[in-house]
């Protein structure tokens, strides 16, 4: 009887907690967070104080060097490390559904990165204040919140699902090497197609081409919305009409990711017999 | 006992599942919708771009220098993603707006067709790096051929700042931007070509014409020498005393110069640069009352008989 599950919810308090103390606890985050964010902080204050023009508005870091890092030190084998270490043998001997515990370790990453991002997006934001006085927060501090915030989720639905194939830290690594890969997959859909004979040495060459380029087209953008998922607002309202199809492929993907996890963790055999 | 356990702890939660299924239902269905219509989704441009010659006449004009920002059909994408990054936002359109006379010269052709020649024009006087796309402010002296090229920064995703960062900086920095020769030398007015001749009989002034090359290194040496505040201090030159006129050949660079250009160039007979021409001709009515240096003797030696106190 002891199997029964009483509660069902998505999300487990107990787990939450304890993933954010597990993060508080671990003796290499406090002084790995902190040298990577005096920098991010000492550069932002850097290049408010020391330029040669007036500026307009606060100077943020990218969203991309701000969210990683934070998503990246906190998520890497976020659940691959559970598996390898054995602890998910006996976390599950408890009464929690393993997809409870795939969006609760997914949303503990997300939100303790995020607030990570939020309080750097505030120092940054007060330094300029601070350095020129007319500088208030604007649209833009709003438009970086959001990105931010949004490529934390993102980025850590990404993370829990490498995490939840790959064991111990191995996620980091595939996430790494997909992101170089995105990279150039990108630049190779930027090719036009009448650039492709002048690119192309010998016939081979240019079908080879001819065949790629179009699947390199279409795989651009999702692979892009894998590897670094964020909505930019600035981008979503600029073009007068919102582009829905960003909304969609966003919110879609952070599902998807979560959904496979969810698959993969329920196929794993985790009990003490598979050791 | 065991089974039941495995049904209970794995589950797939079916709201999820729908969740997704309606977010890929719409990405489907948006992404179709966006490839039909692609034109409703593309960033607004917020800068008021003009044709090329309208900008450099509308340069000369307003004494604004002119934002030009050159593309082309090879780099659609990288188009689209300066307009989405920079010229939709509304803070660096309305400082291109108000600070310069913005410009855009596209190049559809690529190699392709043959080249629109007004873009031609426009490669050959200010294209000198040939990588697109780029933006080069043409000061607001427009026969002056020097342009500060500017690459707009790359919007990579490795970037550590914020790239908006930077074009903001450009605006604001280079809009009172002269170029080298004429930096030092702010005190010296230099009249325009059709301008020349009849300020000189107003004022009473001969004229003093300096014909130099374009990225010529002996033309710029001899404008900082001869132009620059600095050193007229020392030399005591008496520029107020003349009208001063700066011609450009850009013949020499493969380009056409305008038709003023080209008559004086025949008419003072210059063949080496840079070259010093005096005409006195305006106050003395005197159609031979024309002295120059032409690169032959010593270029100190004229200026020191005809310009120095």
């Amino acid at each position: 009887m002891s199997a029964k599950i009483k509660k069902d919810r998505a999300i487990n308090l107990a787990l939450f907690k304890s993933t954010l103390e597990e993060w508080r606890y671990n003796p290499a985050f406090i002084p790995i967070m902190a040298i990577g964010f005096l920098f991010l902080i000492g550069y932002s204050i850097v290049s408010v104080t020391f330029v040669d023009a007036p500026i307009h508005e606060a100077t943020f870091s990218s969203v991309f060097w701000t969210a990683l890092p934070s998503v990246a030190l906190l998520g890497a084998g976020i659940i691959g490390k559970n598996v390898s270490s054995g602890i998910l043998s006996v976390l599950f001997a408890r009464p929690i559904r393993r997809y409870s515990y795939v969006l609760t370790r997914w949303l503990a990453l997300s939100v303790a990165s995020s607030a990570l991002c939020l309080i750097l997006l505030a120092i940054e934001q007060i330094a300029a204040m601070a350095a020129f006085p007319g500088i208030l927060p604007d649209f833009n501090t709003l438009s970086q919140a959001v990105a931010r915030v949004s490529m934390c989720f993102g980025l850590s639905a990404t993370f829990v699902m490498f995490s939840s194939i790959f064991p111990n830290t191995l996620d980091l690594g595939i996430w790494i090497m997909l992101s170089f890969s995105s990279n150039l997959i990108v630049e190779i859909s930027h090719i036009e197609p009448y650039m492709i004979s002048q690119i192309s040495c010998n016939d081979l060459n240019r079908k080879i081409t001819e065949f790629v380029v179009p699947i390199c087209k279409e795989l651009a953008i999702p692979i892009q919305s894998l590897v670094s998922p964020y909505l930019d607002l600035a981008y979503l309202t600029h073009t007068g009409s919102v582009s829905w199809y960003a909304v969609f492929t966003y919110f879609s993907n952070i599902g998807l990711c979560l959904l496979i996890a969810i698959a993969i963790m329920n196929r794993k055999e985790v009990s003490y017999a598979s050791k | 006992m065991q089974v039941n356990k495995k049904i209970a702890s794995e589950v797939m939660p079916l709201y999820l599942v729908a969740a997704v299924a309606v977010l890929m239902l719409g990405r489907v269905g948006s992404g179709i919708y966006e490839r039909m219509y692609p034109e409703k989704f593309k960033s607004k441009d917020l800068v008021e771009w003009r044709q090329p010659l309208e900008g450099l006449n509308e340069s000369q004009a307003t004494g604004k220098p002119v934002f030009m920002y050159f593309s082309g059909a090879n780099y659609i994408h990288k188009d689209e993603e300066y307009r989405r990054n920079y010229f939709s936002d509304e803070k660096i359109a309305q400082g291109i707006n108000s600070k310069y006379i913005p410009v855009k010269v596209f190049d559809a052709a690529c190699g392709r067709t043959p080249k629109d020649p007004v873009v031609q024009q426009m490669q050959d006087r200010f294209l000198q790096w040939y990588t697109q796309p780029s933006v080069h402010v043409v000061p607001k002296e427009c026969q002056i051929i020097h342009a500060k090229r500017y690459s707009l920064p790359h919007l990579y995703t490795f970037s550590v700042t914020d790239p908006r960062r930077n074009m903001f900086s450009f605006i604001d920095s280079n809009s009172n931007w002269h170029p080298v020769p004429l930096s030092p030398a702010k005190e010296v007015k230099w009249t325009r070509i059709d301008e020349a001749q009849n300020k000189a009989k107003l004022e009473h002034k001969p004229v003093l014409y300096f014909f130099a090359r374009h990225n010529d290194e002996e033309c710029n040496e001899a404008m900082n020498e001869f132009f620059s505040k600095s050193k007229n201090d020392c030399k005591n030159h008496r520029l107020d005393d003349y009208v001063c006129c700066m011609i450009y050949d850009h013949a020499p660079s493969g380009s056409k110069n305008s038709q003023a250009v080209d008559s004086l160039i025949q008419k003072y007979k210059v063949q080496t640069y840079p070259t010093f021409i005096i005409d006195k001709t305006p106050i003395q009515g005197i159609s031979d009352k024309v002295i120059g240096y032409r690169g032959h003797d010593s270029m100190e030696e004229f200026l020191a008989n005809n310009l120095c106190r």
